[in-house]
């Protein structure tokens, strides 16, 4: 009983301690959109009466900035790209095993089936990334800037936190299955 | 397909040096930034690596080989010296400098040997120092490092 509580005394100082280290991580984010995220209203050159967000379909490289990553390690970064009408954001999430690399996605796909109650998820995440963000001028033009950056971090926060306890949820569900099954044998 | 020619729009704004002038550049900059680094003196390096960054070049190489030795030289400088020697830097630096810790911060991405938490205290640094528009800039200029 002891040993069980310094564990868990252990694993939450652990945790403290990651959500502080996180925080630069997403401060740079957070300077780094409300850099990005300056949009106006900008209609297609190419076709007439249409409005696209130039970050997706790229047809001129004088409309696009200079893509942006901001990583901590190998998985845990994220991509900003942004243009004169829309910013694209991509991020990676920390996954440090075969079990969150599942619970991750399978979390990503729940949120994504949901993306236009997000508003500005995208449906399919850019390549190398585990979820995509599309911010327009559409966007910034119903809903506070200030509002939106703050969703990502928010976003950016919980969704490790989500991550690890759905693999704390996992791993007692399946101890308290084996030790039922193994009951029987008892 | 559009009425903008990214390459005449190129052509015009290009300027400086070639190539091979940058190249000899970068070599000089690398023994003279070594030198510094030996008598670990990481500060008094930072205001040679800021000058002259390649920005002219359309080669990716000369790009890396340059911010390969300023990241080098920002990765030495201690935690503790970064506000000081960010005081002697004008805005220009500054605006190059914010360029690089751009690209260190996505170094992390593809090395596992990045120290990106020193980044972010640059970043940070750099950031309390110029202001939101050096961000505005690494983000938007055409000129990248």
């Amino acid at each position: 009983m002891i040993i069980r509580m310094i564990i868990l005394i252990i694993a939450a100082t652990i945790m403290v301690h990651l959500t502080t280290a996180q925080v630069p991580y997403l401060n740079c984010i957070r300077t780094t959109l409300t850099a990005a995220i300056c949009l106006e209203n900008f209609a297609s050159q190419i076709v007439e009466r249409h409005n696209k967000p130039e970050v997706e379909v790229k047809t001129n490289k004088e409309l696009l900035l200079n893509p942006i990553v901001i990583a901590r390690n190998k998985q845990e970064k994220v991509l900003i790209e942004s243009s004169i009408n829309s910013v694209r954001i991509s991020v990676s999430i920390k996954k440090s095993d075969e079990v969150e690399v599942i619970l991750a996605k399978k979390f990503v796909r729940f949120l994504v089936q949901r993306a236009e109650n997000f508003i500005i998820l995208r449906r399919k995440p850019v390549e190398g990334y585990d979820i995509s963000f599309l911010v327009t001028n559409f966007h910034t033009e119903s809903m506070f800037k200030h509002k939106l950056v703050d969703f990502i971090i928010q976003f950016l926060e919980d969704i490790d936190r989500e991550v690890s306890d759905l693999k704390i949820t996992l791993n007692s569900r399946a101890r308290i299955v084996a030790s039922e099954y193994l009951k029987e044998y008892a | 397909m559009s009425n903008y020619e990214e390459e005449n729009i190129e052509e015009k704004t290009t300027g400086g040096k070639s190539d091979a002038e940058y190249k000899s550049d970068i070599a000089a900059r690398e023994r003279e930034v070594t030198k510094f680094l030996n008598q670990s003196k990481a500060v008094d390096a930072l205001p040679v690596v800021l000058a002259d960054p390649p920005i002219y070049t359309k080669s990716q190489a000369i790009k890396d080989q340059n911010a390969a030795i300023v990241i080098n030289v920002l990765s030495n400088i201690k935690e503790k010296e970064i506000d000081g020697c960010l005081e002697s830097l004008d805005a220009d630096q500054l605006d190059i400098l914010m360029k690089y810790i751009y690209r260190g911060l996505a170094a992390a991405a593809t090395s596992d040997n990045t120290n990106a938490a020193l980044f972010f205290k640059w970043y940070e640094a750099t950031l309390k120092k110029a202001g939101m528009g050096c961000v505005v800039r690494a983000i938007s200029e055409r000129k990248t490092v």
